[in-house]
This record gives structure tokens, C-alpha cells and sequence, in this order.
């Protein structure tokens, strides 16, 4: 049963961290093939990360622990091989890149691992552009990897490990802090080396649309248990088990879905875009395409179940909450992080800030808590020239969520940390103790209260710092990519509350890169790139502008380009945001055959945007 | 298997992997610690001076105990010798004594490490040396113009710290930096800290009264006031900045040093 193909076997596999109640893993049984391309899907906290360290040793010869069955990769035994030598067969990109990155420049850190494996100086001086190539960090050789932002700094712990081209590479969510087309790029490098080279690739993601691109089989986790493991496309199509696992299948295989309910007959649920055109050209015969009747960036109502054309324009009314006019900034190394930008933020309005990884989108936010002094220009806050406030009042206005959410944590608790700012803020007991409370619950904390920040998930840490900044009630929230590391539940869970938080009055911006989350809570879309602002518009509006999109490295959700696809075909337009949207375009043809499902027959299914 | 079922697979026997590790401490624990002692040598603390009394001393001789509490002796006294060392060349103006603070650095570390350990006979030698130090330093001083009456009221803390050493307190006081409660772990951290830092500085001033600078009797006097607040500071830093560290240690659950107290 077992050939020697297997380069990595786990057997019985449970395995419980020091001062651990349970085991995060449990009577794992998985083989991997020589080869192949492992995807990893499962909800925060189902053992995904940890499964990716007990391959190369990290777990337990670093963490210590219970360790229970076995885990051999190469034919050497994880918990007996030092890991120097098990690193000689496996390489690692965890998921939060600060962890791995020690050199003092982007090259020196390319070639350290090649220096530690031995490998000839040529050798080290060839692959350190190849790698740096299949990132798109070539030309950065000199920068301190202090210098390169959160999704340079990612690319760069990939190119590290893409340079050894090493046997096994295991991958733990490493896209999920690039932008999407950085994302796609480290997808199609991946693959590109898992298929010319022949590398074994395990990679856990949130990523349905690219795993489903790439992998050759995915191992569905959930609670610690091996729950499924089957092609992407058997699995994702399993309705049920995406919905109990709170995993999001691609866009496509939603959009079939719901056609399906509509009546009409999809005999094979694609998962890939390629396949979704495919199908999509044979069921033309059957089905009609009505285009929604509104056009982009109106207000009007579309026909029921296709939603609604939220746009901005309403909102221009309303008084400015922040406004940045011509600001400039550079930073020391002489990158021109803002050239020139000036944008006006309405009170009460939902923007999001999208753009390629070194657009300028963080600086851009620092700028308005002014954490940089801009160098030309001027930020207001709420007419008020952000330089002559104090920080502490900039803190009560703006809550601010960054993108690493370790900067913000101080203290051992995680109910001390959202009670921390209130205590300095002067905020009486009573007060602040409800206020605490209120946060907890709202970002589903309450059980996890006594618990030491650092022991939970990096997802984990992003929702305390959430309720933390929630607590103070700043009328302006900024979110500085909020839904990184989180699992869809997770995502939505805090999306949800920015929409709440919306609803009630407050200004919103949220800097992402996961546009496909967006639709439904954002009316605005502000695209970066390389310090300019390319495009200030409604959202939908926005994720239609297909070059600009391109032109700062941002993919249109997989949906959006079926939908342009289908536009070319059928020569109207479908300017939709969801698969929903894009369904209800669609009804079968009276005449042709229909099979609708028991119970699924007329209506079509509502929603423009999730919630 | 339910959540409540026994694994089927056999428990393996877990170890720091032994290629990488200083007496049972991992040698990134090492390193880590070691950036940590020479990144606070930067810092130079004026308490001193604020007294009117000298100048200032280097904040990383407020960690050096911690250093030892969490890698245990020998791994503790390395890093915090090696952090010393590249504090001092980078900084060399928080080091009064030049490279001899480096033997300050490694002793309180070693005895801080010393401290945390149940077994063995190894916490008889922290005070042989501290007794050692004393006597080169008072029996020096008695030489030349101090009377054994200031000479005791000077290194009153230093002799102090000898003796709740040999006391039962210091059982306790390893007990308190095992604890759970945060609570208790200040407790022990703080006087552990203060033990620790204080005998050992014995060290210090035996070294610089020694082969340096043979201060004046009115000095004495004055380091009657000015060492106890001192050593209190050193305890105090070490306290705060151990008690996030240890708390946060626990909570990531990195495997713990074969030697460490808490």
C-alpha cells in the first residue's frame, strides 16, 4: 500500500503543545506523493499550521509537547533528525514573515540558507536572481528587509526558500498578505516548480480559487482531524462540508451552484476559471442572459435578486471626515511612498484602499494618524490640520487596526488588552468594563478573555486588537488588511462588525487586498498604485475598471472575470460583483430542458452583496 | 478518535534537538538573549547621576539575573557575556570597568541560573564567590582609610543578599518564579532579581576598587544611599521586563530550556 513514491508519511499523527488542554491534532493519517501539489483547507484552528511544522521538526523539537505516531519525510524521522538536517530535505515559508527574515539585506537573505546548505558560491549567485525574479523583488537586492512592506517581506521569506529548491516546500498561507496578483504570481512560481522541478509542495491557504487552480489534492482539516482529503474539484463541489467547515469554495463553484438552484442543469460543478468558461459555452443553448438594468455606479435598484448599485454619490454630501490635499512622502531610502495625493473622506462612508503591495496604501494611513510627518501637503482631520493635534487625541478620533497586529499588543491578557487604552484614556470602571465587554462579544472573545495574547492564532491576535481599537469608540476606523490570516468565517465575522459599526455612523476605511470579501459592506474603492492614486470610485465601478485593476497588480475577483468573459461573448454589460449577482443574470431558455432540482424551482436567490 | 480518545499513535520521547542547544538551552534562546543584553548595554540609566552620585550604568545589568532564570546557569552566562561584550564595543561608554563588566555580566547571570535550580549542589558557589568579592573589596578598603563600621553600613545590601541567599527564602524564592500566578512570579522575580544583582555586585566593586580606582572614604558613605536605591531599580526593571517575557514564553509554548526556573 505504501510505495516508496510517499516522500512524506504521517502516521497516527496527535500532537498536543506544552500547557495544552487537548491535542490540536489527532490520529493523522496522510501519505504524499513525490511530487505532488498538497493544498490545505480548514478553518482557523483546525491544525493546519501545525501539521506544516511537524514536517520539518519544528514540532516538537521546538515547541516541545506530546507527540504521538509518526512523521517521516525523505525517509527520516521528524522527531529524531535534528532539524538542521531534516532543513536539508524541507524548506519552510511560514505565515508571518517577520519570523523568518534575520539578514540585513534582501540578498544576504536569499543566499543564507543556500550558504548554511553548503551550495557553491556560482551556484548561490545564480539562484539569488532566479528567485528574486519569481517574486518580483529583482532590483531590491540592496534593501534592509526592515525597509520592504508586509507583502515584499513575505515574497522575500518565499524567495529564501524557493532558492533552495529543496524537496519538500511547505508553505503556510504564504499569500496571505500579497496582493492578488503577487498572490496568483507565487501560485504559478509554486507550480511552475513543483511541476519543471519536480518539488513536493504542501501548502495551507485560505486561497480556494488558486488552490483550486493548482493543487493536486487538498486535505481538508477541521478541529484537528483529517476530515477529507480528495481532488479540489470533488471537494470544494461538497456543499456540505464547505458550508460546516466555514470554508469558502471558489467563486465559480458558487456561482454553478446557485444556477443550479435556478433551474438550470450544470451536469459537472467547475472549479477553475478555464473550466467555468468552458462549462459556461456549454450550457449557452440553454440558458438566456439578461443584463442588469442599471448601468455601473448608479444608485437605482437592479431587478430583484440582482441586488443593488450602491454607489458613493450620497455620500458626497456629507461633511468631510478626512481629507489628505497634496501629500508627499519619501522614506529615508529615497522610495517616493506618496506622490502628490489628495483624497477627502466623508463622514459615515465606507471606502476601502486596494492596491499592489508598495502602493502606498499603509504610508498613506500612517499619514492621516499622523505617525509620518508628510513631507509636502496636508492631512485634516475633521478640519483640524492632523500635525497640531496631540497623538492621544488623534487615538480617540481614529482607531487604527495595523497590518501586523504584534505592534499593538502590550499586555499579558487579552481582556487587559482591550482595557488598556481605556484606562489611559481616563474612562471610569464601570464604563470601561462594559465597553470591554461589548468588544469581547462583538469579536467573539468572551472565552479566550484570561488568555495571554501570544497563545492564540495570529487571526486570533487581529480580533483582540479589533476589540481593543473597538473599545475606545473613535468615530473613524481604519483597518489596515483586517481580514489577513483569517479564515472566511473569521473574515466575515470582522467585516460584519465593520459594517455595524458603519451602520452607526462611523467612517470606515479599510486598506485589503481580498476584494472578493468586499462587495456588500464597501461603497467606495480609492485603487494605489506606486504612490498615486490611479481611480476614486464606486466599488463596482472600481472592480470593473479591469486595467487599472492591472496596471497596480490587483486581479478582479474570479467572478468579475467570468462575468467580462461572458460580456465579450454576449456583448452587453454584466457589471455584478458576487456570484449571486451574476446568477440571477441568468434563467434557462422556456424551451430547453429543464431539470431543476426538488424545491429549487422560481425565485431567484436574493443579494447583492453577503450580508 | 472523540476529543476524549486516547491517540493510536505511540507517544514519542520529545527533546530539544541536542545539535543545537547549550546545557539543554536552545542556541537560538542563546542568541536571542544575547541581542537582548547587548541591545539594552545601549541604554545607560543616570540614577546615578540623579543622586549625585557618579554617572550611569548600563540597563542590561538589570536583565542579567532574568538571562539566568531563563537559560539556567552556563547557557545564561554565556549570553549574557557574549550580549555584554557587543554592548561594549558598540556602547564602550556605559562601561565603566571597560571588559571587566563582562565578568559582572556572566556572574550574575550564572548565579541567577544557579538560583533557579532544584538539584544539585551548584548554589553553594554563588556566595563563595560574593564572599570572596566582599572580602577583596572591605579587606582592601580596610587597608587603606575606611573603618570596618562603614565598610559593613556601605555593603550593608551586599551582605545582606549573601545572607537571604543561605536562607530558606531562596527555595521560596525559585518556588514563586515557577509559579503560575503572575502574581507570585513578580514576587520571585523581584527578589530573586534584587539577590542576585546584589551579591554579585560585590564583584563589581571588588574589581574596580581592586585594579581601578580606590575611592575615598566619603564614597563609602555615600553608597549607603545610593546602592540600595540602585539595586532596587535593577530590580524593579528586571521584574517588569521578566514578567512580560515569562508570561509570554509560557503562552507561545516554545519548548523550555532543560535548565530554566520558571
Amino acid at each position: 500500500m505504501i510505495g516508496p513514491e510517499f516522500i512524506v508519511r504521517v502516521e497516527d499523527l496527535s500532537y498536543q503543545y506544552p500547557r495544552s488542554a487537548s491535542p490540536v491534532l489527532r490520529d493523522i493519517n496522510l501519505h504524499i506523493r513525490k511530487g505532488e501539489f498538497l493544498g490545505i483547507v480548514g478553518p482557523t484552528g483546525a491544525g493546519k499550521t501545525t501539521l506544516c511544522l511537524a514536517l520539518n521538526g519544528i514540532v516538537p523539537q521546538i515547541h516541545g509537547g506530546r507527540f504521538f505516531g509518526r512523521v517521516t519525510l525523505a525517509g527520516l524521522d521528524t522527531v529524531e533528525t535534528p532539524i538542521h538536517r531534516l532543513a536539508q530535505h524541507v524548506a519552510m515559508v511560514f505565515q508571518d514573515p517577520e519570523t523568518q527574515l534575520v539578514t540585513n539585506s534582501v540578498e544576504d537573505e536569499v543566499a543564507f540558507p543556500l550558504e548554511n546548505l553548503s551550495i557553491p558560491r556560482e551556484e548561490i549567485m545564480r539562484r539569488i536572481p532566479w528567485a528574486l525574479r519569481a517574486v518580483r523583488l529583482d532590483g531590491k537586492q540592496a534593501k534592509h528587509p526592515s525597509e520592504l512592506s508586509g507583502g515584499e517581506k513575505q515574497r522575500l521569506a518565499i524567495a529564501a526558500a524557493l532558492a533552495m529548491q529543496p524537496e519538500v516546500l511547505v508553505l503556510d498561507e504564504p499569500t496571505s498578505q500579497l496582493d492578488p496578483q503577487g498572490s496568483h504570481e507565487v501560485f504559478a512560481t509554486v507550480h511552475e516548480l513543483n511541476s519543471r522541478l519536480g518539488i513536493t509542495v504542501v501548502l495551507a491557504s485560505h486561497a480556494s480559487e488558486e488552490l483550486a487552480e493548482h493543487a493536486d489534492r487538498l486535505v481538508l482539516l477541521a478541529r484537528g482531524e483529517l476530515v477529507a482529503t480528495d481532488t479540489p474539484a470533488r471537494l470544494f463541489s461538497q456543499a456540505q462540508w464547505m458550508e460546516q467547515n466555514a470554508l469558502r469554495p471558489p467563486q465559480v463553484v458558487t456561482f454553478f451552484q446557485v444556477l443550479g438552484k435556478r433551474g438550470v442543469r450544470v451536469p459537472t460543478v467547475p472549479v477553475t476559471l478555464a473550466e467555468a468558461i468552458h462549462t459556461y459555452a456549454a450550457l449557452r443553448p440553454a440558458i438566456e442572459v439578461r443584463p442588469p438594468l442599471s448601468p455601473p455606479g448608479s444608485e437605482k435598484t437592479l431587478p430583484d435578486g440582482v441586488g443593488s448599485f450602491e454607489g458613493g454619490v450620497s455620500s458626497r454630501e456629507r461633511p468631510v471626515a478626512l481629507s489628505l490635499q497634496d501629500v508627499a512622502y519619501a522614506y529615508p531610502d529615497g522610495t517616493r511612498a506618496l506622490q502628490g495625493v489628495s483624497l477627502s473622506v466623508q463622514r459615515g462612508e465606507y471606502a476601502i484602499i486596494i492596491g499592489q503591495n508598495g502602493a502606498g496604501k499603509t504610508t498613506l494611513v500612517k499619514q492621516c494618524l499622523h505617525l509620518l510627518e508628510p513631507a509636502a501637503g496636508t492631512v485634516m482631520l475633521n478640519g483640524q490640520d492632523v500635525c497640531r493635534l496631540q497623538v492621544s487625541e488623534i487615538a480617540q478620533r481614529v482607531g487604527f487596526v495595523s497590518q501586523n497586529p504584534d505592534n499593538q499588543i502590550f499586555t499579558s491578557s487579552v481582556e487587559a488588552e482591550v482595557a488598556f487604552a481605556l484606562r489611559h484614556l481616563g474612562i471610569p470602571k464601570g464604563e470601561s468594563q462594559a465597553r470591554v465587554e461589548e468588544s469581547l462579544l462583538l469579536m467573539g472573545l468572551t472565552l479566550w478573555r484570561k488568555s495571554h495574547p501570544l497563545s492564540l492564532s495570529k487571526g486570533d491576535r487581529a480580533r483582540v486588537v479589533t476589540a481593543a481599537v473597538l473599545a475606545m469608540r473613535p468615530d473613524i476606523l481604519i483597518f489596515d488588511e483586517p481580514t489577513t490570516g483569517q479564515d472566511y468565517a473569521g473574515a466575515r465575522r470582522i467585516l460584519g462588525v465593520s459594517q455595524a459599526l458603519h451602520r452607526s455612523g462611523k467612517t470606515v476605511l479599510v486598506v485589503t487586498h481580498h476584494l472578493h470579501l468586499m462587495p456588500g459592506y464597501a461603497e467606495r474603492a480609492v485603487i494605489m498604485g506606486k504612490g498615486l492614486i490611479l481611480l476614486d470610485a464606486p466599488l463596482r465601478v472600481a472592480y470593473h475598471a479591469d486595467e487599472v485593476l492591472r496596471s497596480t497588480h490587483l486581479l478582479a475577483p474570479q467572478i468579475i472575470r467570468l462575468a467580462q468573459h461572458m460580456q465579450a461573448i454576449e456583448q452587453m454589460q454584466l457589471p455584478i460583483m458576487t456570484p449571486e449577482e451574476l446568477a440571477a443574470c441568468i434563467r434557462p431558455r422556456p424551451q430547453s430542458p429543464r431539470h431543476p432540482p426538488p424545491g429549487a424551482a422560481a425565485p431567484p436567490v436574493a443579494t447583492g452583496g453577503r450580508p | 478518535m472523540t476529543s476524549n480518545a486516547a491517540p493510536h499513535g505511540e507517544e514519542r520521547r520529545v527533546q530539544p534537538s541536542a545539535a543545537a542547544t547549550v546545557d539543554g538551552a536552545p542556541i537560538a534562546y542563546v542568541i536571542v538573549l544575547a541581542a537582548v543584553v547587548a541591545a539594552l548595554s545601549f541604554v545607560p540609566i543616570p540614577i546615578s547621576a540623579v543622586l549625585g552620585f557618579g554617572g550611569t550604568f548600563p540597563l542590561s545589568q538589570a536583565v542579567y539575573p532574568l538571562v539566568g532564570f531563563i537559560l539556567g546557569p552556563w547557557a545564561g552566562a554565556l549570553a549574557a557575556g557574549i550580549g555584554r561584550v557587543i554592548g561594549i564595543l558598540v556602547a564602550p561608554h556605559t562601561a565603566s570597568t571597560g571588559l571587566l563588566s563582562t565578568v559582572v555580566a556572566i556572574v550574575t547571570a550564572w548565579a541567577g541560573g544557579v538560583l533557579v535550580q532544584k538539584k544539585g549542589s551548584l548554589w553553594v558557589w554563588p556566595p563563595v564567590v560574593w564572599a570572596l568579592a566582599f572580602v577583596a573589596y572591605v579587606g582592601r578598603g580596610l587597608t587603606v582609610d575606611v573603618s570596618l563600621g562603614l565598610a559593613l553600613a556601605s555593603t550593608l545590601v551586599n551582605w545582606l543578599s549573601i545572607l537571604l541567599w543561605l536562607s530558606p527564602l531562596r527555595a521560596l524564592v525559585r518556588g514563586w518564579i515557577a509559579d503560575q500566578s503572575p502574581a507570585r512570579l513578580a514576587i520571585g522575580l523581584a527578589l530573586g532579581s534584587w539577590i542576585v544583582n546584589t551579591g554579585s555586585f560585590l564583584v563589581a566593586n571588588a574589581m574596580f576598587y581592586n585594579l581601578l580606582s580606590q575611592w575615598p572614604a566619603i564614597q563609602w558613605k555615600a553608597l549607603i544611599g545610593v546602592s540600595p536605591v540602585e539595586h532596587v531599580f535593577r530590580a524593579v526593571v528586571g521584574t517588569v521586563v521578566g514578567l512580560g517575557v515569562i508570561l509570554g514564553l509560557r503562552a507561545i509554548g516554545l519548548v523550555k530550556p532543560a535548565k530554566a526556573g520558571y
